[in-house]
This record gives structure tokens, C-alpha cells and sequence, in this order.
């Protein structure tokens, strides 16, 4: 397995009037292709910090991020975006789908980012085709008309993860995807996530408090105080 | 692609919208509609003001009559442009119904009916080749108060005796305000001051009710009575002792060809003018006036109004951009963690930005739309509106018999409508770049975390 991405000596300061605090202190992580990585740790720890760092929302204070050998964390932010889209897919606790959209809308959004109006309107068929293909085999193929509002959280939480396959990433940086499900849901959750890995071959990047998600992946890396202080091969 | 898609569903998800998209058509209907009205109002008041004027005048600047008609006369004629020229003799006094009252001030304000006017001398046969008076004497409907011939417009009705005073035409808006029927006595009572120290001479005559005139120009008509020129000179002493009156006069009216310059032909008469006083330094001084120039302060006075109208006009425009940045920052604010969500899926800033940008743009495309398409509607279908206004809630629009108009006056400018919705569509879009811009420079990770906190 090679690397896919990198991130290197990564530090990260907040600033909060005159006072820095700092969340990452010098953090050396990487995901390989077709791995699942579980990033575990207290709260405050600096977790989902390092998942933005490494999906390029939010820019290091100092280090870098590589994606397959090329450091990407200096590109310019049209790049940054650009990288965003087609690489890295993003799953969140709060699900965070847009609610004025239907399921299947959510999903079919992604597939808008880097299209014009007239490319979009002329794959309309083929994207709604394959966003529908994508939500069915989730599972929601009876809810693609529905509105977040009308999903329970499990389904909420299949469609953003449909919204994150949608565009083919190559890595998918998941936070606490199951920190607002209940156990069932959770593990139903969980184990989509196993099987997209499974047939598709595209990594995770899962942050979790969910020791059981921790020792399924295929390591297992643990924060404390910005800093890694464990790193262990899964044992599922 | 997703700019526009998500920009049109979070306009199409938020009522408040509405209320911005309503601003700018209130905004852009008003200003085309009252605009076109006003517009309008100020093209029929330059025909009504034109229909009842010369095109050119020679104006006396002394208050005593002038009696050099032939050398003047001369003067005019011979400009190529100028096809017909014609004296009046003009003055301004107190017009009496019934015979005329005692000469003291009291008298005078117990007297019957009384108003300020313009008397105008006209020589009947020269007049009609410089102005429509032969038409303003057909346009009265009633023949109780129509002259029967144009031709002879001062000729009395038969049977009135001798003691009847020469013919007046009264404008037909007094003619019905003081109940006039031809042969009724009416008197004129003024004063003459030939030079500054010198006494005031009282003048008072008789005259006798001929008929009415209607001119274009409402105001013309209620401020104007026109009598013969040479009972015009016998007052200013102009009647000789063999019989017959002297060539006094204290203007001449001028119409030039169709299509000739006016201004030109003034600057070329004034050069003439000049020439002549300096070869012969007795001719006393006069002014060439366009009917434009002689109407400037009111003509200028109304375009100023227009101007101040549109000025406060604007401001519903203003209050439209305003409404659009009020609804859109709350927009922003509420989707702020939809803006983290874009930007996690790939979206640029200048997409963020584009969002707000095209759904400000929307509002002020739809909304103009709208406001054009109504208010050209409304222009067109004025007078129905205005009479259902009447008749269901009793508002006048427009009061047409104020301004002596038969429907509402309008004249829609497309160069005034495309600067209304240009200048609506900019002003709406400059207004939604602000929470535009705003948006784009949030921070995804702090805005992803905004439900949170």
C-alpha cells in the first residue's frame, strides 16, 4: 500500500485576544490507500482539528500536508478547493446536509461543484442517475425526495456519507460519525463504512471516543494535548 | 452550477424575500409610472403653451406703445425663415362684468365679478397667420358662445343698440365661470404711466361680450382676453384726428417656417435689430423671444419639479437595495453553516460570494421584470384607473380639469425606463455583495461549528 496522505510536523494555534493556544504540537500522521485509520482521543485533544488540517479546511499553523507525495498545503485556495472536491470527502457528527435540499439534491450538490451550468445540464441525467444508484444501495432509495427534516439521524448521516461518494474521493476524513446515533444505527453506520472501504477501495480517516471502532480499523492513532502519544496496528 | 441552484432555492425557501422582491417592483412601477405621467404633463404643457404663442415675438421693452410697425415690420419680413409676422398691443388691467364700476378702490372691490387679465389688442386678419386663433374660436362647442365667423371674431350680436362697446373674446374657462352669453357688457380698468414721476392715466372702457376662444393652453384661456388692436391704440391715444389710429403697438408675433431653427433665426433678427438702432439711434429698444424663452422661469420651474421628483422617487429604490441587504445578512447569518458544508465539498469563495450575488441579482431581475411589465401596463390603462379610483374611493390620479386636460397625460422614455432598471438591477446587486462578500470571507471551519456554539 502506498501513501495517500501525509501530514507532517503539523502545528496549530488559535488565537484568542492576546492569548495562543495551541491544539496541534508537531502531529506526523498519514493514511495510506485502501486503510482505515482511527484517530482516537479525549475531548480537546485536537482531533477534528488535524481532520480539517488534513482535508485543507483549515491551513496549519506550521508543517505540511502531502497528498501522495505533493505537498498541497501551500497551494493556492482555488487549488485547495479544487483538491477538496475530488480527493477528500467529508462526513461529519451533525451530518450537515443542507436542509433546504431533498436527499437525493444533498447528494447530487457535490456533483455541481466543479461543473458549469451547461456541463451540468447536459450529465443532469447521468449525476441524478448515479446519485440515485448511490442512495439506493445505502439503503434510502425510498427517501431520495425527502428533506433532512424528514430523515431519522442514520439516514441523515448514509445520505452525507452518499454526498461524500458522490464525487469519487480517494480518502474520506469521517468525524465522530457516530457521536449522535444510537448503538443500532451506529453500528449500522459503521458497518457501511466497512463495506464502502471493502468494495471500493477508498480509505477513512475516522475521528471516534468508540474504542470499537478503534480496534476494528487498521490502525489506530491516539491524541493527547495536540500531540500523538499512541499508534497501534487494529486488532479486528 | 451549484451557485445558481442553491441561490434560487434559498430565495424560493424564505417568504421574507418576498418582501424585498415587492420593494423593487413598488420602486421601479412608481418611477415609470409617475415619471411617464409627470413627462406627460410636461409634453402637453409645452404643446398647450406652444398652440397658444407665436413661435418667435418682437417684445417692446418700454411701457408706452412703440409706433415704428413699418421699420420693424420691414425688418422681420425680410428674414427668410419668417412666413407671416402680426402687432398686438397688450396690457393688463381689471376685467368687470356689467358696465363699469366707480374709479375709487372701493367701488371697485364691491363691484360685480372682477379679475386680473391680459388684454390683448390683435389685428384678426394678421393674427390668425401667426397663431391659431381662427381654431381656438371653432374649438368652443356651445354656439351660444361661439363666434359665428372667425373671420370677423369682434363682430357683435344684432340688436344690442348703440351704446354697445366693441367686441371681446373672453377664454371659454372664465366665459362659463362668469356665466358669459354674447352681448353682455363687460368693462376694463387699468392704468397707464407713460414715463417714471409722470401721473398715472386711469384707463376704464366698455366692451362687449363676442364670444369665447379655447386654446390648448388652459392657463392662457383663463388669463387672456383678446379685443381689437386699433381700440387698443385709441386707448394708448393712438387715434388720429382725420379718423383712424396710429400704428402702436408693444409687440409682434412671428411664425417661421416649419423646421427653421428658432434660435437661430432670434440671433439673426437680434443682429438685424442691433444693426438697425445703431444706423438710426432713436429706435427704441426691444427683445426677440422664443415662446420658449418667454415661458423659461415656468417651463424651467416644472422640469426642476420633475427633477426633485425623481430625486425622492430614487429613494424607494434605495429603500428596495436596503430591504435586499436587510434580508440577504439575515440569510447569511442563518446559513452559516451551510457555507462551511460548500466549502468542505469544494467551494471557492468567489462561489460563496456568487451564491448571494445571483440570488440579489435574482430578486432585482424578477422584481424590475415585474415592475416594468406592471407599470407599463398601468400607463397604459391610466384613465381607466383613475376613473375606478374615482368612482370606488373618490381619488383623482391625476386632476385633468385642473390642468385643462381631457385624460391623463403620460409619455413613457424607454431611455428613462432602461436607466431605472439598470440602475435598480445595479444598485440591488452592489447591495446583496455585501453580505456577499461577508459570506465568503467566513472561516468553514468556524462556520461548520456554528450549530454547535
Amino acid at each position: 500500500m502506498s501513501e495517500l496522505l501525509r501530514g507532517e510536523a503539523i502545528t496549530k494555534a488559535y488565537r484568542i485576544g492576546k492569548r495562543e493556544i495551541p491544539v496541534l504540537r508537531g502531529v506526523d500522521l498519514s493514511v495510506m490507500e485502501r486503510e482505515i485509520v482511527a484517530l482516537c482521543g479525549s475531548s480537546g485533544a485536537g482531533k477534528s482539528t488535524l481532520l480539517h488540517v488534513l482535508g485543507l479546511l483549515d491551513p496549519p499553523t506550521s508543517g505540511r500536508v502531502f497528498y501522495k507525495d505533493t505537498c498541497v498545503s501551500a497551494l493556492p485556495p482555488r487549488e485547495q478547493a479544487r483538491l477538496r472536491h475530488q480527493v477528500v470527502g467529508f462526513v461529519f457528527q451533525f451530518y450537515h446536509l443542507i436542509p433546504e435540499l431533498s436527499a437525493l439534491e444533498n447528494v447530487v450538490l457535490g456533483e455541481m461543484m466543479l461543473r458549469s451550468l451547461p456541463a451540468y445540464m447536459g450529465q443532469r441525467r447521468a449525476i441524478r442517475g448515479r446519485a440515485e444508484e448511490l442512495l439506493v444501495r445505502i439503503g434510502l432509495g425510498d427517501r431520495l425526495g425527502n428533506r433532512p427534516s424528514q430523515l431519522s439521524g442514520g439516514e441523515r448521516q448514509r445520505v452525507a456519507i452518499a454526498r461524500a461518494l458522490v464525487s469519487s474521493p480517494e480518502v474520506i476524513l469521517v468525524d465522530e460519525p457516530t457521536g449522535n446515533l444510537d448503538s443500532h444505527t451506529a453500528g449500522e453506520i459503521l458497518e457501511l463504512i466497512w463495506q464502502i472501504n471493502e468494495e471500493q477501495g477508498i480509505s477513512f480517516l475516522i475521528v471516534t471516543h468508540d474504542e470499537s471502532v478503534a480496534s476494528r480499523a487498521d490502525r489506530s492513532v491516539r491524541l493527547h494535548d495536540g500531540r500523538v502519544v499512541e499508534a497501534a496496528a487494529g486488532t479486528a | 452550477m451549484y451557485k445558481y441552484f442553491l441561490g434560487l432555492r434559498y430565495l424560493l425557501s424564505r417568504p421574507i424575500n418576498l418582501l424585498s422582491l415587492c420593494g423593487v417592483v413598488v420602486a421601479v412601477w412608481a418611477l415609470i409610472v409617475i415619471v411617464s405621467i409627470f413627462s406627460g404633463y410636461i409634453v402637453e404643457l409645452q404643446r398647450h403653451i406652444k398652440g397658444a404663442l407665436s413661435d418667435l415675438s418682437f417684445i417692446h421693452a418700454g411701457t408706452s406703445p412703440r409706433d415704428d410697425l413699418p421699420v420693424i415690420g420691414a425688418l422681420i419680413g425680410e428674414d427668410e425663415d419668417v412666413v407671416a409676422w402680426a402687432p398686438r398691443l397688450g396690457w393688463h388691467g381689471l376685467l368687470h362684468t356689467g358696465r363699469p364700476p366707480a374709479l375709487d378702490s372701493a367701488a371697485i372691490q364691491r363691484g360685480p365679478a372682477r379679475d386680473f387679465v391680459q388684454v390683448i389688442g390683435v389685428d384678426p386678419a394678421r393674427e390668425v397667420a401667426v397663431t391659431d386663433l381662427g381654431a381656438w374660436i371653432r374649438a368652443v362647442g356651445d354656439p351660444a358662445l361661439r363666434v359665428p365667423d372667425p373671420d370677423a371674431p369682434f363682430a357683435l350680436p344684432p340688436g344690442l343698440g348703440d351704446g354697445a362697446g366693441p367686441g371681446m373674446l373672453v377664454g371659454l374657462p372664465r366665459v362659463e365661470d362668469l356665466g358669459l352669453r354674447r352681448g353682455d357688457r363687460l368693462s376694463f380698468t387699468s392704468g397707464q404711466q407713460a414715463w417714471q414721476g409722470e401721473d398715472v392715466q386711469t384707463i376704464q372702457e366698455a366692451f362687449t361680450f363676442a364670444g369665447a376662444f379655447s386654446s390648448p393652453y388652459h392657463h392662457f384661456d383663463v388669463n387672456t382676453v383678446i379685443v381689437p388692436i386699433d381700440e387698443m391704440r385709441r386707448i394708448f391715444g393712438g387715434a388720429l384726428e382725420g379718423g383712424g389710429v396710429r400704428q402702436l403697438y408693444n409687440e409682434i408675433s412671428i411664425r417661421l417656417r416649419d423646421g427653421a431653427d428658432l434660435d437661430r433665426v432670434r440671433a439673426r433678427l437680434e443682429l438685424a435689430f442691433e444693426l438697425l438702432t445703431r444706423s438710426r439711434p432713436g429706435i427704441p429698444h426691444g427683445l426677440f423671444r422664443t415662446w420658449r424663452e418667454q415661458n423659461r422661469n415656468f417651463l424651467d420651474n416644472v422640469a426642476h419639479q420633475e427633477f426633485l421628483m425623481k430625486l425622492m422617487l430614487f429613494v424607494l429604490v434605495v429603500v428596495a437595495a436596503f430591504l435586499i441587504f436587510a434580508t440577504l445578512s439575515m440569510m447569511v447569518t442563518e446559513k452559516t453553516r451551510d457555507i462551511g458544508i460548500l466549502a468542505a465539498l469544494g467551494a471557492t469563495r468567489g462561489g460563496v460570494l456568487a451564491i448571494f450575488a445571483f440570488s440579489g441579482l435574482a430578486i432585482a431581475v424578477a422584481g424590475t421584470l415585474v415592475g416594468t411589465g406592471l407599470a407599463m401596463l398601468s400607463v397604459q390603462h391610466l384613465d381607466d384607473f383613475d376613473r375606478w379610483l374615482d368612482a370606488s374611493f373618490g381619488i383623482e390620479l391625476f386632476r385633468t380639469s385642473i390642468y385643462g386636460l381631457k385624460q391623463v397625460p403620460h409619455r413613457v422614455d424607454p431611455v428613462w425606463v432602461l436607466t431605472v432598471t439598470w440602475t435598480t438591477m445595479a444598485l440591488s446587486v452592489l447591495s446583496a455583495l455585501i453580505p456577499g462578500f461577508r459570506a465568503s470571507r467566513m472561516d468553514p471551519v468556524r462556520a461548520l461549528r456554528y450549530e454547535c456554539s
